[in-house]
C-alpha cells in the first residue's frame, strides 16, 4: 500500500508539472515574478475553461431537459449525458492507453524497482480512472443538477445517481484500452507504425461518425434525435439501459446489475492486464526493422523545402498531433460533404448545433472559422522539438526560417480546407459574390491568426522536457491557451451579432476582418522580432 | 580555428557554469576537454556550436564570431551531443539526406560520404529503418555520420565514445585523425582519460567553470599520467 501511494503521488505530481509554464512546472513557475504573471494568465484560462465546460454542460442539459419534459421523457436526460460522457471517455482514452498503462516512459525504471508488478499495474489503472472520472464529473454533475431541478425526483434517484456515478468510467476505459491496444498491435506490423496508427485511428473515427449520422437518420426534431440515439446506444451498449432503468426508474435490480457488470468487467480487465503486463509492454515497444538497406540515389532539395518537409513529416508521424489539431478541419470537410448530399436543411443535425443553418446564413464567414481556430498545430510545434532541439539550433538555419516552416505546415492544412469547404458552403447557401469573398477572407485571416498566435504562445510557454508527446499536444498550457483564445475570438463577434440586434451582421464581419488582419500583422512582427530573441534563449 | 575569449555563462538561479574561459584550438588539433561532472564542459561546448547563449566574452570560429555571424560559423561546424536525440520519425537515410539538404551538400558528395562512413561504422543496412528502432549506439553512429557529411572544419563532440562498441570507437578515432590531417580541428569532451591522453595533441582541464590547465598533452601531464595530473588539479585547485 505504501508503494502504491508513492507511485500515485509521483505520477500525479508529474501530471501537474506537465501543465508546465516555460518547461519549469506550475509550482516552480509561481515563484518568480515573471512566472507569477504567466501563472496568473494560465490559472485564469484554466478557470475560464472549467466555467465554460460546466456552462456548456448545463446549457445542453437545460435544452434537452426542456425538450424531453414536453414529451414526458425526462428519464432520457441522465442516460443521454451518461452516454455522452462514456463516448468522450472512450475517444480520449484510446490515445491515453499508450503512455498510461502501456508504453510509458519510466516502464524500465519502475519494473526494476523492488515493487510488485500488480502494484505498478494498479497505480497505472488508478491514474487512468482518475483522469476519466474528472471528465465524467464535468458532464454528469451539471446534468444531474438540471435533472433534479426539472424532474424533482424522489430519494431513490439520489441514491442511484451517487452510487452509479463512480462506476460509469469502468467499461469505457476497458473498451478504449482494448481498441487502443488493437490499433498499436496492428500498427506494429508496419515499418512506419505511426502512419499506420494514424490511418487506423482516423478510419475508426470516421466510421463512428458515419454510424452516428446514420443512427440519427437525420431527424430534425431534437427529442426524436435523442430518442433515436438512445435506442441505438441501448442496442449496442446495454449498460446504458440498465443505468436509465436503475437511476431514473428506481429499478434497483438494473442498478445492481449495472454496478456488478462494471465492477466485474473492471476486475477481469485489471487481472488480465496484470497477467499480460510485461508481454503487452514488450509488444508496444516493438519496432519492425528490415535491415536490408542498400545505397540508392538521394533526392536533393533546398534547405527551406527540406525544413518544411521535416515539419510535415513530424506532423503526420503522430496520430495524436493530427487528431488533436486536425479535428476542426476534418469536421469542416465532413460538414461540407454532408451539405452536398443532404442540403442546408440538415446542417443542424450534422453539426449537432441547433439553428446552425440560420447562423451560417447570417454569420457564415465567422461561424465556419470555428473549425479553423480549432486547428492550431503551431501551439505545440516548438515544444515538440523536445530533446532534439539541439539539431535545428546547431544548424546553419535562421530562426525565421524555422518559424516559417512551422507556420507553413499549419497554413498548408487550413488554407486548402478553407478554399474547398468555403466554396461548397457558398454554393449550397447561394451566397452573393461579396458574401462568398468574405467566406474565404475571414477564415483565411483566422487561419493566419491561429498559426501566428499559436507560435507566439508556444514561444512564451514552451516545454522541452516532456517524456510523452501527448503532454504537450493535449495537456500543455500553450495548447489550452491557444484553443481558448481562438474560440473566444470567434465567439466574441458571434455574440455581438446575435445579442445586439441593431448591429448589422455585415459590419461585424468586416470589423472582425480588419481587426484580424491588424492582429495578424502585429503577431507576425512579434514572432519575427521578440520571438526570435526568445528562441535564442532556449 | 576556434578561439574562446573570456567566455562566461551564468544560468538562471545564479549558477556560474563558465567563468572567464579563454583558449584556442588550431587547425589540425585534436583537443581534449576534460573536467569533473558539472565543471562546465557541456555549457562551453553548447556555446561554441550556437545552441546556448552566453553572457560575456566571444567565440570565434575561423575568425567569425558565433554571436554576430552564427550562420556562417555553423556552416563549417559540426556538433555531436552527449545524448544523440535524433528525429525518431525519420529513417536513418532520410535524416542524413535532411542534414545534406540543410548544409547544401552536393548530391554526389553526400552519397559518397554516407557510403563511406556508414560502411566504416557498419550502419549501411540499417539506414532504411526508422530511427525509433535504433539502439543508443546506432543513434550515436548516425549522429557521427551526419556530422561528417559536410566535411566540417571544426568538429565538436560531447562524450563521443559513450555507447559505441570497441570497434566503432576505434573507427571514430581513425576518422578523427583523418579529418585533422585534412586541416580540420576537433574539440571534444571526455571522461575517458586514457583516450584523451593517447588521442589528443592538446588538453584543457576545467573545474568550476574555470580553466585550470591548458596546453600540449605532454606539457600538461608532465612526467605523470594524465589521470594523476587530473586528480591532483581537480582536487587541489
Amino acid at each position: 500500500m505504501r508503494e502504491l501511494k508513492l507511485l500515485l503521488r509521483v505520477e500525479f505530481k508529474h501530471i501537474l508539472s506537465s501543465l508546465s509554464l516555460g518547461g519549469v512546472g506550475l509550482s516552480k513557475a509561481m515563484k518568480g515574478s515573471k512566472g507569477r504573471g504567466k501563472s496568473t494568465v494560465f490559472t485564469a484560462v484554466i478557470g475560464l475553461s472549467v466555467v465554460y465546460l460546466v456552462f456548456y454542460a448545463v446549457l445542453f442539459s437545460v435544452v434537452m431537459a426542456k425538450a424531453f419534459r414536453q414529451v414526458d421523457a425526462m428519464y432520457l436526460l441522465p442516460a443521454l449525458m451518461m452516454t455522452a460522457s462514456c463516448l468522450m471517455m472512450l475517444f480520449t482514452t484510446i490515445y491515453k492507453v499508450k503512455g498510461t498503462i502501456f508504453g510509458f516512459n519510466d516502464y524500465d525504471l519502475l519494473m526494476s524497482l523492488p515493487v510488485k508488478t500488480s502494484t505498478i499495474v494498479i497505480s497505472r489503472i488508478v491514474i487512468l480512472y482518475s483522469l476519466n472520472f474528472i471528465f465524467c464529473a464535468f458532464l454528469m454533475l451539471p446534468a444531474g443538477a438540471v435533472y433534479i431541478y426539472y424532474a424533482l425526483p424522489d430519494i431513490t434517484f439520489y441514491i442511484g445517481f451517487i452510487l452509479s456515478f463512480f462506476f460509469i468510467p469502468f467499461v469505457p476505459i476497458i473498451i478504449a484500452a482494448v481498441i487502443g491496444l488493437l490499433i498499436h498491435y496492428v500498427a506494429s506490423f508496419f515499418k512506419r507504425k505511426n502512419i499506420a496508427n494514424l490511418i487506423i485511428t482516423m478510419s475508426i473515427f470516421l466510421g463512428v461518425m458515419y454510424l452516428s449520422f446514420n443512427a440519427h437518420n437525420f431527424i430534425s426534431n431534437v427529442v426524436d434525435i435523442g430518442k433515436a440515439f438512445m435506442q441505438t446506444v441501448n442496442q449496442y451498449y446495454p449498460l446504458a439501459k440498465m443505468y436509465t432503468d436503475g437511476v431514473c426508474k428506481s429499478d434497483f435490480l438494473s442498478l445492481f446489475l449495472f454496478i456488478l457488470i462494471s465492477v466485474s468487467a473492471f476486475a477481469v480487465f485489471t487481472y488480465v492486464v496484470g497477467k499480460k503486463f510485461k508481454s503487452l509492454n514488450t509488444l508496444m515497444a516493438a519496432n519492425r526493422t528490415t535491415s536490408d538497406y542498400k545505397m540508392t540515389t538521394l533526392k536533393v532539395t533546398s534547405p527551406s523545402m527540406s525544413l518544411y518537409k521535416r515539419e510535415l513529416k513530424r506532423y503526420f508521424s503522430s496520430a495524436n498531433y493530427v487528431l488533436n489539431t486536425g479535428i476542426g478541419l476534418l469536421l469542416f470537410t465532413m460538414a461540407s460533404v454532408a451539405l452536398i448530399f443532404m442540403g442546408t436543411g440538415k446542417l443542424e443535425t450534422i453539426l449537432g448545433i441547433p439553428g446552425a443553418a440560420d447562423i451560417i446564413a447570417k454569420a457564415g464567414p465567422i461561424a465556419i472559422s470555428l473549425f479553423v481556430v480549432l486547428s492550431c498545430s503551431t501551439a505545440c510545434a516548438i515544444s515538440l522539438e523536445g530533446k532534439s532541439l539541439w539539431i535545428i539550433k546547431s544548424m546553419p538555419l535562421s530562426t525565421k526560417s524555422i518559424f516559417l516552416s512551422k507556420l507553413a505546415v499549419n497554413l498548408t492544412l487550413s488554407i486548402p480546407a478553407i478554399l474547398i469547404n468555403a466554396s461548397i458552403f457558398a454554393f449550397m447557401f447561394t451566397f452573393s459574390f461579396e458574401q462568398t469573398m468574405l467566406m474565404y477572407l475571414v477564415p483565411i485571416a483566422y487561419a493566419f491568426f491561429t498559426a501566428f498566435g499559436g507560435l507566439a504562445i508556444n514561444l512564451n510557454f514552451p516545454n522541452f522536457t516532456w517524456s510523452n508527446e501527448i503532454t504537450v499536444i493535449k495537456q500543455s498550457a500553450a495548447v489550452m491557451l491557444a484553443v481558448f483564445i481562438g474560440m473566444a475570438s470567434v465567439a466574441l463577434p458571434l455574440v455581438l451579432m446575435f445579442t445586439i440586434h441593431s448591429l448589422d451582421a455585415k459590419i461585424v464581419t468586416y470589423a472582425t476582418l480588419i481587426i484580424l488582419a491588424a492582429a495578424d500583422g502585429l503577431l507576425y512582427r512579434y514572432i519575427m522580432t521578440k520571438g526570435v530573441k526568445i528562441f535564442s534563449t532556449f | 580555428m576556434l578561439k574562446i575569449n573570456h567566455l562566461s555563462k551564468t544560468y538562471k538561479g545564479g549558477k556560474k557554469a563558465v567563468d572567464d574561459l579563454s583558449m584556442e584550438v588550431e587547425a589540425g588539433d585534436i583537443f581534449g576537454f576534460i573536467g569533473p561532472n558539472g565543471a562546465g564542459k557541456t555549457t562551453t561546448i553548447k556555446s561554441i556550436v550556437g545552441v546556448l547563449d552566453f553572457d560575456k566574452g566571444d567565440i570565434f570560429i575561423n575568425g567569425m564570431s558565433i554571436a554576430k555571424d552564427p550562420l556562417e560559423c555553423k556552416k563549417i561546424t559540426a556538433y555531436i551531443p552527449d545524448n544523440p536525440d535524433l528525429y525518431e520519425y525519420f529513417t536513418g537515410i532520410a535524416y542524413l539526406n535532411f542534414i545534406g539538404d540543410i548544409f547544401s551538400v552536393e548530391q554526389h558528395e553526400r552519397e559518397e560520404s554516407i557510403k563511406k562512413y556508414a560502411g566504416l561504422l557498419e550502419l549501411t543496412e540499417n539506414l532504411g529503418d526508422m530511427i525509433s528502432s535504433y539502439s543508443h549506439g546506432m543513434k550515436q553512429k548516425l549522429a557521427i555520420i551526419s556530422a561528417l557529411i559536410h566535411k566540417p572544419q571544426l568538429l565538436v563532440l560531447d562524450e563521443p565514445f559513450v555507447g559505441l562498441d570497441p570497434k566503432s570507437s576505434y573507427t571514430l578515432k581513425t576518422i578523427m585523425h583523418e579529418l585533422c590531417e585534412t586541416g580540420s580541428a576537433i574539440f571534444f569532451s571526455t571522461h575517458v582519460l586514457d583516450v584523451a591522453e593517447k588521442l589528443c595533441n592538446k588538453i584543457a582541464i576545467i573545474r568550476d567553470g574555470k580553466l585550470i590547465a591548458c596546453g600540449d598533452t605532454e606539457a600538461v601531464k608532465g612526467d605523470g599520467s594524465l589521470e594523476e595530473v587530473f586528480l591532483e588539479l581537480t582536487e587541489n585547485a
